[in-house]
């Protein structure tokens, strides 16, 4: 028996689901369908759209709705966690019969000691807002009876039970009914918002590429399957709520990463003033690797250097860029473990050479680097050309 | 640390550009097989930016350039008058703010908020400071001073017609040809300094006598519109 009824979700964001009931119409389902008709949340980030789902759920189907919901949630959340490099490897129908199983293990483990009856299982799918159909509740009666039989009623973990779930589902996948046991298992991970708890799993787990992966599994079923078509737009929707997750995360931490900046520039002007600007009578013989920076009054010198510019040897009388040594130290700091060169670029007549001779070198041979002998490091300056020799041209 | 890196592009061969490039970026990032062995710097001329994404290995430095921008006007006040209070030297009041001013770095004398201008005036700047400094006046650096030298715009022109016009006509000649020759214009980059030992800028001009070319380049030496490094070679 057939059924084919749509329903426009009250939620604005929320898609219209087209859901083609079969097996047995149940008073239970079809009245949560009609009156919690708003699809559940996807993703994460989505707390109070959650909120309201699960009253609309508990309001049609009864107090343990939303509980049944996020008990389905958490199992898919704890099935990730446990595979999580494994799920790699896995192929696409095997996550998606996972996926399946996880979310229906912890929905099923305390009906085991109930009745067991199709009606009890039904229910608990309408809970989900998920259609109570034959296939699913076929499996999850047989999962019940079995465990029974090995006298296994209490004391099963929930992982137990996906497993168990799962090798049955793949029995009957393979089964004649495979099609619309595929049509069901689409509708109950739609309901439950399966797919986008699965990335959302996948995002925390901080296995790389998982999240690419069980996506891409996912789409090429919804392309090779079309009993699996419609999760593909779940894929989408999953994919736009990580991705605003991952933006608003990376903005975040570009805030607190200029924060540090800001203050590592401060504690570099502090350091260099520490070294630079010491008391003249406290200053040693040898005051610095850097003896064209000693602090000090030098009469009769041409403090400017002209067209020239700012040699190593210029660095006492080179100022105003305090700020951009400072910040360039700290650029270069950040590269002691290896990465690209650091490009200075500036305007012909900018700058570029007076700041990286008189102002970054003199930094590094008095340490600013931070880095206990680094002031000691070997360096070359040099400019690409034919080998060095009197030369022409202008320097700046 | 390689300054004026932009010479990779205008003094080398292709061949040679790539094995450079390669070996710096290999130095700083370390390969499969060795580590990283050197902090490395490089200074770029801006105009060169785009030459650089030509090379793959060069794409994560120019994705995290270091931009040397113009100075902010209390960092000239800085440049200008440090220096100067170092030297024991007075500055007349109101000259810093004549010279910002000049170099369009502030709206109007005394006014505190910048305007921009274009940051490869600084040489102007650095130039009319040292003239000013030629001119003082026991010991003070005054506005008067910095006007006879042209101020910022025309430091330079003067300076130059000024050692120009100490030459005499066949000296003038090699003058010009020397410095014709010193400058490297292409279509495709922008127009730079060419950097060589004199044996080769003198091999360029056969028909200049390397004596007077030798006493021009000392002089423009000296004067530093041209800048050398060692002395002369034989």
């Amino acid at each position: 028996m057939h059924g084919e009824e749509t329903y426009n979700a009250t939620d604005p964001g929320a898609r219209v689901a087209n859901v083609e009931v079969t097996g047995p119409p149940i008073a239970g389902a079809a009245g949560a369908l009609a009156a919690g008709a708003a699809p559940p949340p996807r993703g994460s980030g989505a707390a109070s759209r959650a909120g309201e789902h699960g009253r609309a759920l508990e309001a049609a189907t009864g107090a343990d709705a939303r509980s049944a919901l996020t008990r389905a949630r958490a199992g898919i959340h704890a099935w990730v966690a446990r595979a999580g490099q494994g799920l790699l490897y896995a192929t696409p129908p095997a996550i998606v019969t996972a996926m399946t199983a996880a979310a229906l293990a912890p929905v099923l483990l305390p009906l085991l000691a109930g009745a067991g009856g199709s009606y009890v299982m039904q229910q608990a799918l309408a809970q989900l807002g998920a259609v109570g159909a034959g296939h699913v509740t076929g499996v999850m009666q047989d999962v019940v009876a079995r465990l029974r039989h090995e006298a296994k009623v209490t004391g099963v973990s929930e992982e137990t039970m996906q497993n168990v779930l799962e090798r049955r589902l793949e029995v009957e996948l393979a089964g004649p009914h495979a099609a619309a046991l595929r049509t069901e298992i689409t509708q109950f991970l739609q309901a439950i918002n399966g797919v986008g708890t699965t990335l959302d799993a996948a995002f925390r787990s901080k296995v790389e590429g998982l999240d690419a992966h069980i996506g891409q599994a996912v789409r090429v079923l919804s392309e090779t399957v079309s009993e699996f078509r419609a999760l593909r737009e779940d894929v989408l929707s999953a994919l736009t709520s990580i991705q605003g997750d991952i933006t608003r995360t990376l903005a975040l931490q570009q805030d607190h990463s200029s924060k540090l900046d800001r203050l590592n520039i401060q504690l570099a002007l502090l350091r260099r003033d520490l070294v630079f600007n010491r008391p003249v009578a406290a200053q040693p013989a040898t005051v610095s690797a850097a003896p064209g920076l000693a602090a000090g009054r030098r009469p009769g010198v041409c403090p400017y250097p002209g067209l020239a510019a700012f040699s190593e040897t210029d660095a006492f009388w080179f100022h105003g860029r305090e700020h951009l040594t400072a910040a360039m130290v700290n650029r270069l700091r950040a590269r002691l473990q290896g990465s690209s060169p650091l490009m200075v670029v500036g305007a012909s007549g900018a700058g570029k050479s007076s700041v990286l001779r008189a102002g970054l070198m003199p930094e590094l041979d008095t340490g600013g680097l931070a880095e206990p002998g680094s002031e000691h490091w070997p360096r070359e300056i040099m400019t690409p050309g034919p080998p060095s020799g009197p030369r022409a041209g202008w320097s700046w | 640390m390689i300054d004026q890196f932009e010479e990779v592009f205008t003094q080398c061969s292709g061949g040679e550009r790539k094995q450079f490039i390669d070996a710096i970026c290999a130095a700083a990032h370390g390969t499969s097989k060795d580590p990283p062995c050197a902090l490395v710097v490089i200074g770029v001329r801006a105009g060169f930016v785009e030459h650089c994404t030509a090379h793959p290995p060069l794409e994560p430095a120019l994705r995290d350039q270091f931009i040397v921008g113009p100075m902010r006007p209390q960092e000239l006040h800085a440049a200008i008058e440090a220096p100067a209070r170092d030297a024991e030297l007075t500055v007349e009041p109101g000259l810093a703010a004549t010279m910002l001013s000049d170099l369009g770095a502030v709206t109007s004398p005394g006014s505190p908020e910048s305007a921009t201008y274009d940051p490869g005036t600084l040489p102007l700047l650095a130039l009319a400071l040292r003239e000013t400094w030629e001119r003082r006046e026991g010991g003070r650096l005054t506005i008067t001073a910095y006007h006879d030298a042209g101020g910022i715009k025309q430091a330079v022109a003067k300076k130059a017609d000024d050692v120009y016009g100490t030459l005499d006509d066949a000296s003038k000649h090699v003058a010009r040809r020397l410095l014709e020759h010193m400058v490297s214009v292409r279509a495709d980059a922008e127009d730079t300094r060419r950097r060589m030992s004199r044996r080769a800028l003198l091999a360029e001009l056969p028909a200049v006598d390397a004596e007077t070319a030798g006493q021009v380049l000392d002089l423009l030496e000296r004067r530093r519109l041209v800048t050398g490094t060692t002395t002369p070679c034989r």
